[in-house]
């Protein structure tokens, strides 16, 4: 195990009736924000139930924090902060008595920090669950996590279902909750701006399979868009990294992975006139990963 | 740490029920009050309502602790906690068995009690009225196990409906057995050799039920 991985899947797989998780590798070092980027139903919280070693993998390896899982799950989880989308509170009990309960099986419960938190999220701790919003039940459950000084946060889709304002205060709420911290965390997510907000690592899955991982900033400087015009007679030749190319008459946009100056040299040679250069947004880069890994699959 | 998280989840499920329990032993002091003051006719009322309030009682205890945690979604938060597959198991059956078996033992203490001392109840019925609360103990521990083994609702009702189907067939059977038919009335406590093996029955159900529970569990591949 390397010392600096907080997450190493190797190998992992897992195969239902109607759905395969399929030879996932991921590494998450620690101290790093990984955003795990993927549509409804690609596998994002069985990966994430696996790690948590809720659900057996069939294949492969996982270490959590050091921990082989799901062997040692209890182990890891003393160090792990989890919230999910689907995850709820006790709705007649109170905010305070969670901190509580939380408190009383976490030593390192942090309860000034709880307190800052509390009033940061504006929730009262002598609020019952029953009454509280959906914005206020994660941020409730966000507290719980982050109070107790986890090593590793786990967030599975936590801003799914909010409205744009408590999404907004619930992000805000977390990157100003992870600013000071050195803290590693694996949020996942099918909203592309939420993860590029707060991450600065990447991976994509799509149909039980990681089609790419890596440095966000690396992600986002190896993607680019480029317009040409395209002289009737002119065949662009077949270029390393283009992924797509679509074209409307004379104008051809091509989607480049791994976009370097020989991309320029190669269109030019062949005739063409480059207009622009654009960069791309995460989400732009997803759905290209997505779309292209599904041709190949098709082909 | 284990073992302190398994103390920790107990006590949990005792805060969210303690209300609920503390109703159902309210209903059970009525129900006891019928039996020890009441004619012929509050008398069999008294027993209608005490065996609908165990049975009810355990499935309260049953639907809020395991199935509920399923459909109101604190599962995931609970298994956010450093808790193993098999302390949540261990957790579930102590808690749902100290939250249970101690009102019904309680309450089962009463009815023997009203049984023994009351005047003009035959001590007999001692023999039946253990039969009848170990035969609701035994059922409920089935449900307990079906519910933790598949944490669904459907399932968990089916238990419970069996159950109640097999309670009429022990009451039927148990009027139509001479050996203990015979000892209703009786003014001493006959133990004889059918009535001690419907209760061996009784006790084997609960151990299968349990032992099941934990085989199920260990062999359990996905939780959430």
């Amino acid at each position: 195990m390397n010392d600096e991985l907080a997450v190493r899947f190797e190998g992992v797989g897992k195969t239902y009736p109607h759905f395969r998780l399929d030879g996932i590798d991921l590494e998450l070092p620690t101290g790093h924000i990984m955003g795990f980027i993927g549509a409804n139903g690609a596998g994002k919280s069985t990966t994430i139930r696996i790690l948590l070693g809720l659900i057996r993998q069939d294949c492969g390896s996982v270490r959590v924090l050091g921990h082989p899982m799901p062997a040692q799950l209890a182990a890891a989880k003393r160090d792990i902060g989890f919230v999910s989308e689907d995850m709820r509170l006790y709705k007649g009990a109170t905010i305070a008595w969670h901190m509580a309960f939380i408190r009383s099986i976490f030593p390192k419960w942090d309860e000034a920090y709880a307190g800052e938190l509390l009033k940061r999220f504006d929730l009262r701790a002598d609020q019952t669950v029953k009454g509280l919003s959906h914005g206020q039940r994660v941020k409730a459950a966000l507290l719980l996590a982050l109070a107790r000084r986890p090593k590793l946060l786990v967030l599975d889709e936590p801003t799914t279902g909010l409205d744009p304002v408590a999404r907004q205060e619930v992000l805000g709420a977390l990157i100003e909750a992870l600013v000071d911290e050195d803290r590693t965390v694996f949020f996942s997510s099918q909203n592309t701006f939420d993860v590029e907000q707060i991450s600065d690592r990447i991976a994509f899955i799509d149909r039980g399979r990681i089609v790419d991982s890596g440095d966000k900033e690396r992600f986002l400087d190896r993607w680019r868009r480029v317009r040409l015009d395209v002289p009737d007679g002119v065949r662009l030749p077949v270029i390393p990294g283009v992924v797509d190319t679509s074209a409307g008459g004379r104008i051809h946009v091509l989607t480049v992975n791994g976009f370097g100056p020989d991309v320029i040299t190669a269109c030019q040679a062949a005739g063409a006139v480059v207009h622009a250069i654009d960069t791309m947004t995460l989400e732009e880069i997803f759905l290209a990963e997505v779309n292209n890994r599904r041709k190949d699959v098709a082909a | 740490m284990s073992d302190a998280i398994v103390g920790r989840l107990i006590s949990k499920d005792w805060y969210l029920l303690r209300r609920p329990v503390l109703g159902y032993l309210g209903g059970g002091v009525v129900s006891l009050a019928l039996l020890a003051t009441g004619g012929e006719a509050m008398f069999n009322m008294g027993c209608i309502l005490m065996i609908t309030l165990l049975i009810a009682l355990g499935m309260h205890v049953v639907m809020a602790t395991v199935v509920g945690e399923r459909i109101e979604h604190t599962l995931p938060f609970v298994m956010s906690l450093p808790v193993s597959i098999a302390q949540y198991t261990v957790a579930k059956i102590a808690a749902n068995a100290s939250l249970f078996v101690g009102a019904w033992a309680l309450l089962a203490a009463g009815v023997s009690g009203i049984v023994l001392f009351r005047p003009g109840v035959p001590h007999g019925l001692i023999v039946l009225s253990t039969i009848m609360l170990l035969y609701i103990l035994a059922s409920y521990f089935v449900v307990l196990a079906v519910a933790i083994a598949t944490e669904a609702m459907a399932w968990t009702i089916v238990a419970v409906v069996v159950g109640n189907i097999c309670l009429n067939f022990l009451m039927y059977g148990l009027s139509h057995v001479p050996s203990i038919q015979s000892t209703y009335a009786s003014a001493r406590i006959v133990w004889g050799a059918t009535a001690l093996e419907v209760v061996a029955g009784e006790f084997a159900v609960m151990i299968a039920a349990l032992a099941f529970t934990f085989a199920f569990q260990a062999r359990k591949s996905d939780f959430l």
